[in-house]
């Protein structure tokens, strides 16, 4: 309800030119936050293993004989061990931009690169490789706002359609809702 | 004589096929598919991919190896969140519905029952008679209602509301013999029993942790917490223990 009136908000003040959603004098400077990532994006579909990682947003959680999956929201998939559940040992992080969710069968991992459905041979943990992509197949990140409120760097219309939201550093951002 | 090695040859062939058949079960590690939380988007039953977004339900023949085939996209309805499969069903969970489909035919889901209830978000599991939702307000959810709910599925074209135990913030659930694991938030992981299934009674209440959601997998709880995850022994319902977590 609240993002809607705010979106009508933005709306309106877009169409009479007054722009009250942007921050004018009292912008932050340096500040963490979201800034929109775009279907031109080149840095999207690079997908790897990598050594494990901390976990800062831990995402949606999936378990196969004794490998568990932890989502890192927008960024990856932890592996982690639970052979011995009292002792569970990370094992491997894989990079996908945009992840959200993972379902697994055989040696395929199905996840989201943002709105493309990947699959992923995991075969080796170690060295995960992309075997498939389905590129624009439904619509489960990206909108008009962040996921989170606060500052975010105001969408381009000109870079394209916005696929999904990258937390990183801004600098004095001038949307916020 | 002729047949004998005819008989022979046969033999060898299906000696060999028997050899590199158990050679890949013995490569493959155990399971085919695994299981995933009560929150997801995705899931998978044997040979089909079903995933939703805000408004569609797509589904996925995965038959063909690495390259999946869309078979199937079904509009559900607005602010879907969840999918959860059981047996020949799906239930989808939206902002203000239960959505229960029949995958009897795998690759076209087709729209058995609805239970509309107060705007709010809603994760689901279910059985073949019951089915146990929570809901949940919130900034992105709405509504003002935070509460389980427990349907019953004989009817499943009207699934019939039975019960409602409010509770303060609840997120996903699991479901495991007959025990249920709710997760409510900062006020901590709620364990039911299930004995009768339409009424869920509170045996004990698990805190120290933000909860979002648990699966049940055989003597260990798997719990998605703020900043990750953390497991539960389960072996002994009596004496629910951590085991370990896994954060920062």
């Amino acid at each position: 309800m609240t993002r809607k009136f705010i979106l009508l908000c933005c709306l309106g003040a877009a169409l009479t030119g007054l722009a009250s959603c942007k921050g004018g004098s009292n912008t932050p400077g340096e500040v963490i936050g979201y800034a929109p990532v775009y279907q031109s994006d080149s840095t999207m579909a690079n997908i790897r293993s990598d050594a494990p990682q901390p976990i800062v947003r831990g995402g949606k959680i999936y378990v196969r004989d004794k490998t568990m999956y932890q989502v890192e929201e927008g960024s990856g998939i932890h592996i982690i061990d639970i052979t011995r559940p009292e002792n569970p040992a990370r094992t491997a992080f894989i990079h996908v931009s945009g992840a959200q969710e993972l379902s697994i069968k055989g040696d395929l991992l199905y996840t989201n690169n943002y709105n493309d459905l990947v699959v992923l041979n995991i075969s080796n943990p170690q060295s995960v490789r992309e075997v498939q992509r389905m590129k624009d197949m439904f619509h489960i990140t990206g909108g008009n706002v962040p996921p989170e409120k606060g500052y975010f760097e105001c969408i381009n219309p000109d870079r394209g359609s916005v696929i999904g939201w990258q937390k990183k550093t801004l600098y004095s951002p001038k949307c916020k809702y | 004589m002729k047949y004998f090695y005819q008989y022979l040859v046969l033999a060898a062939i299906a000696l060999a096929c028997c050899t590199s058949c158990s050679k890949n079960d013995n490569s493959s590690s155990g399971s085919d598919t695994g299981t995933g939380g009560s929150l997801a988007r995705f899931t998978i039953t044997m040979d089909h991919l079903y995933v939703v977004d805000g408004k569609n339900l797509y589904t996925f023949d995965l038959a063909t190896g690495y390259a999946p085939v869309k078979v199937n996209t079904t509009s559900i309805g607005f602010n879907i969140e969840t999918i959860y499969t059981w047996k020949d069903k799906l239930f989808i969970g939206s902002r203000d519905a239960m959505y229960v489909y029949s995958i009897a035919n795998p690759g076209e889901p087709s729209l058995l029952g609805t239970a509309s209830h107060a705007r709010a978000c809603d994760p689901v599991v279910a059985t073949d008679t019951v089915a146990y939702v929570t809901v949940r307000t919130g900034t992105t959810c709405g509504g003002n209602t935070n509460a389980l709910y427990v349907y019953d599925l004989h009817n499943v074209v009207q699934p019939l509301l039975k019960n409602t135990v409010n509770l303060n913030n609840p997120h996903g659930l699991g479901l495991q013999d007959n025990i249920l694991y709710v997760c409510d938030g900062n006020s901590g992981l709620k364990v039911y029993n299930l004995k009768e299934a339409y009424a869920p009674v509170l045996s004990r209440t698990i805190t120290g942790e933000t909860f979002y959601d648990c699966i049940p997998y055989g003597d260990v709880l798997i719990c998605m917490i703020e900043g990750g995850t953390a497991l539960y022994d389960i072996s002994d319902i009596t004496h629910i223990r951590l085991l370990s977590k896994i954060t920062g």
